[in-house]
């Protein structure tokens, strides 16, 4: 369970940067945190990480405050960042090296995610390319165990086969126990994968529902021709004609259009918020 | 010995991982010191071997200044954005971080220099015939520098914390300000202390002051005991506050 209350965070005095933030995570789902740049998702993957502390309010994880971090806590977590750095190791010794940190670790896991990815375990890390050098922390990450997974940005630099992979080994391997918090701006390579759609802007969370109450309230248009304006909750211009969100009458699920949805939460939160209370 | 927070396990495991992780830069950096030292020893022994007794001096040097810059660079990867995320969520506590990495830069360090100075001793005392120059360089002296290194060189191991670009002389700068600074005010309260006895008509014996016995006992304590686990404690928390 990852918890925040009252967070407050600012990198300049006088400058708040997170006001007030309140989010609880459940295991057992994935979730998508969306939002423009600068909008304070690394910040927030960070406050949950451990690797910023609030300034006021607090940030657990399974019970633990997050700054303590303890290696208890630090066990059930694991975070891939956008940009990181590998040593000039092999993949093998790396794994080896810092494997034995993590008591969950389970090898056979990580050789079948290695060969999923089509990875060399003999390899140096640093002759890999970026998408192979993720590939192998994502590898890595989920044989960990770790109870909470937090991907910044995961499929830049994958390639489209490997996206497709991405997805299915995250997808296999999430249980009740575990949580994945996803940031991107891809977000058509998150579609069929989340559970939640978390959106942030300025600091705020705006936006935070299950993809299910979603497909089951608002259809995703890719013409609005014929549509009643009164069904529509957001339109867009669309290379000659209008898209949106509408009311989803069908009775049926819908297939959520991340991007659709993220432009309208960001356009007008209050009126695709307001939608779900009805 | 084995708590939720501090496992000797969990530091040995430590110590693993940052030596694979260093482990090329490290031989690359040994191996040139050891090659460097190898070729003055032997010029030294070959050519002068009367002056071979000198070589001792630039042996405790290069420990006392190799072992300063290791120790800045002992938490590089704190430093470096795209590391330090790794390094802060490893699941290792802040005790056994600074543990650890300070048993790297002290005790690993002094091990693997004193093999180093024993193979060059060993070399050079044979090329110069001269047998007893190894009892010459393991002798009190050196334990006493040894002893020295692990006090001081845990100012350089705050500095390697505390700094996040060119530790080493960062480092030495601010020890150059710390005693600027000390001197000063030891300065200005003599002078406001004694300043007008000063002004009075007084020979030098007057002036002469000589430390008691249990003020420099106690700063030889202070020294030797205190020092050293205080600048660590002070690491400890700084490491601990540390954010990315």
């Amino acid at each position: 369970m990852v918890e925040l209350n009252n967070v407050d965070f600012r990198y300049k005095r006088n400058k708040p940067f997170i006001s007030n933030l309140n989010l609880s995570l459940a295991p057992g789902f994935i979730y998508g945190l969306l939002g423009k740049n600068g909008a304070g998702k690394s910040t927030l993957l960070k406050q949950i990480a451990g690797l910023l502390y609030p300034n006021s309010g607090e940030c657990k994880i399974f019970g633990f405050q997050t700054q303590d971090r303890t290696p208890q806590m630090l066990e059930d977590i694991y975070v891939i960042p956008e940009e990181f750095d590998l040593p000039a190791i092999n993949l093998d010794s790396y794994a080896r090296r810092n494997a034995v940190f993590y008591s969950k670790f389970n090898r056979d896991q990580f050789r079948k995610y290695l060969a999923e990815f089509e990875l060399d375990a003999d390899k140096k890390l640093s002759t890999f390319s970026y998408g192979q050098k993720k590939k192998f922390l994502i590898a890595f990450g989920l044989a960990t165990n770790a109870r909470i997974l937090i991907l910044d940005e995961p499929t830049n630099g994958l390639d489209i086969p490997s996206k497709s992979q991405f997805r299915k080994i995250v997808a296999s391997a999430l249980d009740e126990d575990k949580m994945m918090i996803i940031s991107t701006h891809q977000v058509r390579d998150l579609e069929n994968l989340i559970d939640f759609v978390v959106v942030l802007e300025d600091g705020k969370i705006i936006f935070n529902r299950n993809i299910a109450d979603i497909s089951g309230k608002m259809a995703f248009e890719a013409n609005l021709k014929g549509i009643p304006e009164e069904e529509i909750i957001y339109q867009e211009d669309m290379a000659g004609r209008k898209a949106g969100i509408v009311e989803n009458l069908s009775g049926q699920d819908s297939r959520v259009d991340l991007e659709l949805l993220f432009n309208g939460v960001v356009k007008n939160p209050q009126k695709i918020n307001a939608h779900f209370t009805k | 010995m084995h708590s939720n927070s501090f496992s000797i396990n969990r530091i040995y495991h430590f110590i693993l991982r940052q030596l694979s992780l260093s482990i090329y830069p490290a031989l690359i950096a040994y191996g040139a010191i050891f090659g460097v030292l190898l070729i003055i020893s032997l010029l030294t022994a070959y050519f002068a071997s009367e002056d071979i007794y000198n070589l001792f001096g630039l042996y405790l040097t290069v420990f006392m200044l190799g072992g300063y810059i290791f120790t800045s660079r002992i938490f590089s990867e704190l430093h470096v954005p795209q590391q330090s995320y790794a390094y802060l969520t490893l699941p290792v506590s802040t005790s056994e971080k600074v543990v650890g990495s300070w048993l790297l830069s002290s005790v690993f360090y002094v091990v693997v220099y004193a093999l180093m100075m024993l193979v060059l001793s060993l070399i050079s005392g044979l090329v110069a015939q001269r047998p007893d120059f190894i009892a010459h360089v393991f002798g009190k002296t050196f334990l006493i520098i040894i002893g020295v290194y692990l006090v001081t060189q845990t100012i350089f191991f705050l500095g390697a914390i505390y700094f996040r670009k060119n530790n080493f002389l960062k480092t030495i700068l601010a020890m150059f300000l710390v005693l600027i600074t000390i001197s000063a005010v030891t300065a200005l309260l003599g002078w406001l202390i004694v300043g007008d006895i000063m002004n009075h008509n007084m020979n030098e014996n007057d002036l002469s002051f000589e430390p008691g016995e249990t003020v420099l006992d106690v700063i030889q304590a202070l020294f030797w005991y205190a020092f050293g686990p205080f600048m660590l404690i002070v690491s400890y928390f700084r490491l601990k506050e540390r954010q990315v």
